[in-house]
């Protein structure tokens, strides 16, 4: 019987691994840039987790159908987290063209089939069924030309010179709790409903906890949330680091006295006493030790990259969820060759300026990664040239300042990606694009300005400029606005003044 | 719900009954059997890495007062971040660092490109651009692979009120280096 799948095993310059957001981003990105590769999935179709998560059915990342930008502006992007982006204009903004009207967070189908929609419309290629299982290095060092890595799948063996590991965090992570064993993980929660007049304890306080118990309050008698640190709240944080404002429900019912308990303890053990379970728990801040006896136990205890051997094959990893050690172009530090695009993308921290994170562990981030990925491998493995369009010196203001106002790769990915205009003798004042920005601070090059928009801990959002200037590279701040809007006189003359050092007083205009 | 608080009477047995201990496994991996995943691979992993960064802290003078349970707390309130070769962990002049402190590794202090110090496990640094709300005075670069744990500047306030003994013992550090700096006078 003939292979009528595509991407028979065989030799591919590039190989990308999962059908999901990062896979299908990076895919087409590369197809733009004409770079020839392979896509191989586990899955029978595409979407990665939203084939199935999140478990209540409703993502907690929005689309605005209405946005004061139209949709087939690039600049809608800023007001639709949930598409994919492309330079094409008719593989923009798909998601608001799926949504019922119901809420402006998609429902979990509708993003499946944004998803699959835009795989379709720009006619990605996907072996499905097709799962890497296992990975070696043939011919030489990582990373050097002669180096292939090797992925075994169940349809055979796929070479390489870069592989791009798409393959998000869908791994259940449990922690090394006695009687851990005995309790599901929220992978394996069960129809809300069959939790009707029980009491649950769910070990975690980050959003996965807060979601499954958002959906347990009009079913379960009672509610514990229980883990060492304390709730956090994006509201609170201002960024996304924390609990997200649709899943806060419980955390109100608890500080109203509801019913729902929140605690800040470590869990000593969970045993079976019975048909329930009885928990023991230390406080974190007086040490006291509390027990609940409850009807059932989840670990919401988070996801891990399953990363299967790599690790074993160089790849270094850090943390709690094991992610991989990046470089600021997503590229392990430890084995050369090796790219990760998608969600995991985000174990390229950044800057973190004032603890603000990336946008990267969501697809309104990780579809900028992933495109700026596509343009590093096509310029430095397959000498593809991109294009750097020429500015004039006194249009880098109002270029600037537009890109503050409107440019959505700054807007969700704030302090970690930049727009970056060069300026040298021979080769005039060019627009450089979108630049990680860990890279432009810490990396030698021309005479060049990288803007982005940066958050403190008052939530306030800012521009910041940096300047690189004989290979030093400076930061200046702008004030922020409360409407956001920072094309405006006095900041005209701020960004020009900083300018001036680098392009004369030309940009001052 | 019976919500039962634990208390220890003289003779050292706790009040409540509970179930026996279960032998502390390890597993490293086993399958999740949800029938309803979808195809979606969901190995389970039992992971012992959060353990292991409150064994790392736990053994830094810095957190030498602290109970298990509050190591543990701190565990899952500070981020471990790593470094490679090279790379800058703190940059001279920009806003909005962090404290950081040295699990593994070495790192460089310098000013204008000028080694000034060296960092090593248990060492900690970016406070006083934190207490200070000013951009730190010098890089800090990883000489060799290092790895952190870091609190962001914003939580830096909240941490230290909340932990005193560790506030205490930073203070003893940040004494040192002060006598250290000023040691001709006396």
């Amino acid at each position: 019987m003939s292979d009528t799948k595509p991407f028979p095993p065989g030799e591919y310059p590039v190989v990308v691994v999962g059908s999901g957001p990062g896979g299908l981003q990076v895919s087409h990105s590369l197809t733009e840039l004409g770079v020839p590769h392979a896509m191989i999935s586990r899955d029978p179709s595409a979407g990665g987790m939203f084939r199935r998560f999140p478990f209540f059915q409703r993502l907690l990342s929005w689309t605005k159908p209405y946005a004061p930008v139209a949709r087939t502006e690039r600049e809608y992007e800023r007001y639709d987290w949930n598409s994919l982006v492309s330079e094409d204009p008719k593989l923009r903004a798909i998601q608001p063209t799926l949504m019922d009207g119901t809420s402006y967070f998609p429902a979990r189908p509708e993003m499946e089939r944004n998803l699959a929609t835009f795989a379709e419309r720009a006619g990605l290629q996907v072996r499905y069924d097709c799962a890497w299982e296992s990975t070696r290095v043939e011919g030489g060092p990582p990373g050097g030309s002669e180096a292939r890595f090797v992925l075994a799948t169940t349809d055979g063996e796929y070479r390489c010179r870069f592989p791009i590991f798409a393959i998000g965090e869908a791994q259940p992570m449990k922690p090394d709790t006695p009687g851990i064993e005995l309790v599901s993980h929220y992978v394996d929660t069960r129809e809300a409903h069959t939790y009707a007049d029980r009491e649950i304890f769910i070990i975690g306080k980050e959003v996965s906890a807060f979601e499954l118990a958002t959906g347990f309050l009009q079913w379960a008698k009672r509610i514990v949330l229980a883990s060492p640190s304390p709730t956090k709240l994006s509201v609170n944080t201002h960024s996304l680091v924390g609990v997200r404002a649709r899943y806060v429900q419980p955390y109100e019912d608890h500080v109203l006295g509801g019913g729902v308990i929140v605690l800040d303890a470590s869990i000593q053990e969970i045993a079976r006493t019975g048909e329930r379970f009885t928990v023991r728990v230390r406080r974190s801040n007086t040490n006291e030790e509390m027990v609940f006896e409850v009807d059932d136990v989840i670990a919401a205890t988070g996801f891990q990259p399953p990363i299967r051997d790599l690790a074993d094959l160089g790849v270094v990893t850090y943390g709690r969820n094991r992610l991989p050690a990046l470089t600021p172009f997503w590229e392990s530090v430890s084995l050369k060759g090796v790219y990760f695009a998608g969600t995991v993308s985000r174990s390229a921290a950044g800057l973190k300026k004032n603890g603000v994170p990336s946008n990267s562990g969501g697809v309104g981030g990780h579809r900028y990664n992933a495109r700026i990925l596509a343009k590093h491998i096509a310029r430095t493995h397959f000498g593809v040239q991109i294009p750097r369009p020429e500015l004039r010196a006194d249009d880098i203001v109002p270029f600037l300042l537009h890109e503050l106002d409107h440019g959505p790769e700054m807007w969700h990915q704030r302090s970690y990606l930049c727009r970056v205009v060069t300026v040298s003798p021979d080769d005039g004042v060019r627009d450089e694009g979108i630049w990680p920005l860990a890279h432009f601070v810490d990396s030698e090059g021309p005479d060049a300005v990288a803007a982005t928009i940066e958050a403190n801990a008052q939530g306030e959002n800012y521009p910041a400029l940096y300047m690189r200037r004989g290979g030093r590279v400076t930061e200046h701040l702008l004030e922020a606005d409360q409407r956001m809007r920072y094309d405006t006189a006095d900041r005209r003359s701020a960004l020009a003044a900083i300018l001036r050092e680098l392009v004369g007083s030309e940009a001052a205009a | 719900m019976s919500v039962k608080t634990n208390v220890t009477v003289p003779d050292g047995r706790s009040r409540l009954a509970v179930g026996p201990i279960t032998a502390r496994v390890t597993p490293a991996l086993c399958r999740a059997t949800s029938p309803a995943t979808g195809g979606i691979d969901l190995t389970l992993a039992h992971d012992g890495r959060s353990d292991q960064l409150h064994d790392t802290l736990a053994a830094l003078a810095l957190f030498a007062d602290l109970t298990d349970a509050e190591l543990e707390s701190i565990a899952h309130t500070m981020e471990e971040r790593y470094f490679a070769e090279g790379e800058r962990i703190l940059r001279q002049g920009f806003s909005g660092s962090g404290f950081y402190i040295v699990l593994e590794g070495e790192a460089a202090a310098r000013v204008n490109g000028v080694e000034v110090n060296r960092l090593g496990r248990g060492d900690f640094f970016g406070e006083i651009s934190v207490l200070l709300g000013e951009p730190p005075s010098a890089d800090i670069v990883a000489l060799r692979p290092l790895r952190c744990a870091v609190l962001a500047g914003p939580q830096v306030e909240e941490f230290v009120v909340a932990h005193p003994k560790v506030a205490y013992r930073m203070l003893q550090a940040e004494a040192r280096k002060l006598r250290n700096a000023t040691r001709w006078r006396s």
